[in-house]
C-alpha cells in the first residue's frame, strides 16, 4: 500500500484544520497536567475458563500455555 | 398471534431470502446460530409471565461490539477470525431482559467511515434504494433495521455513526449523552467521543432498549447514574433553529416540519447563529486520528488478529499514519491540543444555548447519500459528519428520526438537548413521529 502517500495526505488535511482552528482565540486552557499522577495496577477480575479458551483460539502463535510473541522493541 | 420463535424464523427467512437475491443488502456479517434455541427459551418465559423487559425484542449488533463467542471483526480483516471472549456490558443488560441477538451487523471498517463502502466483507446497500450508500459507520444496523432483518440494533456513534445511516435508510438513531451508556466491550474508535447507542423503527423501541443499556458501570467509569428515560409534555419548550450550511431542500423540508409542529404543540421556535459549527469537522478530525492511533497500537497481531497496518484499508491506515505524525513530541501538541481547546469552546457555546433554549433542531446530515462506488473526496467523506459531530464534541444527546423525503431518498431531522436530557429529546421526538402517522 501507498504509505507515504496516505501519511502525506493525512498530513496535509491535518495542516489545513488546524490552521482554521487556530484563527479562534483561546482565553484560557482548561487542562490538568498530570506529570505526577501513574495509574495503580491492582490484579485485576478473574474471568471464567471459557475467556481464556477463546483467548487462546484467537492467538495467532502459541505454545501448551504459552502465547509466543517475537522479542523486538516495543 | 406470532410468538417470538416464529418472529426470529420470519426474520431469518427474510435475511436468507436477500442473501440469494443479486442485490444483497449484506447489512448481517453473521447470524447466532443459538438463536432458534434462545427464542424457544424466551417463549417459555413469556408463558410463565417471567420474561423480562426486552422479550421478543431480535436485536442486530454492530460489529465492533463484543458479543461472546462470536466474530467480532470490525469489518476488517484485521480481527477476521477473532472470536469475542466476553460479552460486552450493553450485551450482558440486554440478555439479562430476555433480549435475543440475532447477528452481528456490517460497518465501515474499524467505525472510520460515514458511507458503509470500506467494510473488508462487502459494502452494504440501503434498503431504501438499493443504488445509494446507507451510510456509516453503523451502515448494517441502520440497514437491518430498514430492511426488516430484526427490531432494533445497536450502533456506535462517535460523530454521526448511528444518525447519519438512520437519517439516510429512514429509520430512528439515537447517539445517548456521552456517559449514559457503558463503552466496556466497545471496541473504540476516539474514547473521548464514541457512544454505544441504538437504531430502531419506532420511538417506543428506541426508547425501551436505551432504557436497558444505560447506567452506571463499574467496567467503564465515564458512566453515570441516571433515571428512567419517559415520555414528558413538550408544552412552551424553546426550539433553536441554528443557521447551517446543508441543501437548500433539505433545510426547507426540516424548517417547514419544525415549524408545523411546533404551531401544532405551542413551542417557540428561533433561528439562531451556533458559533464554531463551521469548525466541528476541524475539531472532529483531529482528536479522532490521535485517539485512533492510540487506540490500535493493541492490534499488533500478538495476541489476537492481525497487525493492523498490514491488513486494513485505505481510511483506517490514513487515520493511523495522521494520528501518528500529528502525535509526535515535536509538534508540542499542535495538533492534537489546539483541537481540544476548540472543543471546549464548542462544549461552553453549547452549554449557553442550553441556558436559553430546551433544544436544538436541525437536519441529521447535509446532503443526500451518493451512489455506491461514486469517488468522493476524503474532504467530501468528512462533510457527511458536519452536522453531527457537534453533538459529540459537547457530549449532548442527539436522535435522528425520519421526516420527509427527495426523491424518495429519507430525510431525517436531528433533536439534540443538554446533557442526560435524554427523556425530553424523545418527547420531542415523539411529536414528530406522530406527525407522520
Amino acid at each position: 500500500m501507498e504509505i507515504e502517500k496516505y501519511k502525506e495526505e493525512a498530513k496535509e488535511i491535518m495542516d489545513k484544520f488546524v490552521k482554521a482552528l487556530e484563527k479562534v482565540s483561546i482565553e484560557q486552557e482548561n487542562f490538568v497536567e498530570r506529570d505526577e499522577d501513574r495509574r495503580v495496577e491492582e490484579a485485576g477480575e478473574s474471568s471464567d475458563n471459557s475467556f481464556r479458551e477463546i483467548m487462546f483460539l484467537n492467538a495467532p502463535l502459541k505454545k501448551e500455555d504459552f502465547i509466543i510473541a517475537e522479542k523486538k522493541k516495543w | 398471534m406470532e410468538n417470538i420463535l416464529e418472529k426470529v424464523e420470519r426474520y431469518l427467512k427474510e435475511i436468507e431470502k436477500n442473501n440469494k437475491k443479486g442485490k444483497k443488502i449484506n447489512a448481517i456479517l453473521q447470524i447466532n446460530e443459538n438463536i432458534l434455541e434462545e427464542a424457544k427459551i424466551v417463549d417459555e418465559k413469556i408463558k410463565r409471565k417471567e420474561a423480562g423487559k426486552l422479550a421478543g425484542k431480535v436485536i442486530a449488533v454492530k460489529a465492533n461490539i463484543n458479543v461472546k463467542g462470536m466474530n467480532i471483526n470490525c469489518a476488517s480483516k484485521v480481527l477476521e477470525n477473532y472470536i469475542a471472549p466476553y460479552d460486552a456490558s450493553v450485551i450482558e443488560r440486554i440478555k439479562k431482559e430476555d433480549g435475543l441477538i440475532i447477528g452481528i451487523a456490517n460497518m465501515d471498517e474499524f467505525a472510520c467511515g460515514s458511507s458503509g463502502e470500506t467494510s473488508a466483507f462487502g459494502f452494504t446497500r440501503n434498503p431504501i434504494n438499493l443504488e445509494l450508500i446507507p451510510g456509516g459507520s453503523s451502515s448494517g444496523s441502520a440497514a437491518a433495521v430498514g430492511a426488516g432483518f430484526c427490531d432494533v440494533s445497536l450502533g456506535s456513534d462517535t460523530g454521526g455513526s448511528i444518525r447519519n445511516p438512520a437519517s439516510h435508510c429512514g429509520v430512528i438513531g439515537v447517539k445517548p449523552t456521552y456517559g449514559l451508556v457503558s463503552r466496556y466491550g466497545l471496541i473504540d474508535l476516539a474514547m473521548s467521543l464514541d457512544q454505544i447507542g441504538v437504531i430502531s423503527k419506532n420511538v417506543n423501541d428506541s426508547l425501551l432498549l436505551l432504557n436497558v443499556i444505560k447506567g452506571k458501570d463499574k467496567k467503564d467509569p465515564t458512566t453515570f447514574e441516571s433515571k428512567e428515560i419517559k415520555i414528558r409534555e413538550t408544552e412552551k419548550i424553546k426550539i433553536a433553529l441554528p443557521e447551517i450550511k446543508a441543501d437548500e431542500k433539505i433545510k426547507e423540508i426540516v424548517n417547514e416540519k419544525v415549524y408545523e409542529i411546533a404551531k401544532r404543540e405551542k413551542w417557540d421556535v428561533e433561528k439562531i447563529k451556533l458559533k464554531y459549527i463551521d469548525l466541528a469537522i476541524q475539531t472532529y478530525y483531529p482528536i479522532v486520528y490521535v485517539e485512533f492511533f492510540s487506540a490500535t497500537r493493541k492490534f499488533d497481531g500478538r495476541r489476537f488478529g492481525k497487525k493492523i497496518e498490514e491488513y486494513c484499508g485505505e481510511e483506517v491506515l490514513r487515520r493511523i499514519l495522521g494520528g501518528a505524525e500529528i502525535s509526535k513530541a515535536e509538534y508540542k501538541g499542535k495538533y492534537y491540543r489546539t483541537a481540544l481547546n476548540v472543543r471546549n469552546l464548542i462544549t461552553k457555546e453549547i452549554e449557553k444555548v442550553f441556558l436559553k433554549y430546551d433544544s436544538i433542531i436541525m437536519p441529521t446530515v447535509p446532503k443526500l447519500p451518493h451512489k455506491i462506488g461514486t469517488k468522493l473526496s476524503v474532504e467530501e467523506m468528512y462533510d457527511y459528519d458536519a452536522l453531527t459531530i457537534i453533538a459529540n464534541l459537547a457530549q449532548i444527546p442527539a436522535i435522528s428520526i425520519p421526516i420527509g423525503s427527495i426523491n424518495d431518498i429519507p430525510i431525517g431531522l436531528q433533536i439534540m438537548t443538554k446533557r442526560f436530557d435524554e427523556s425530553l429529546m424523545f418527547s420531542i421526538a415523539k411529536k414528530f413521529e406522530e406527525s407522520q402517522k
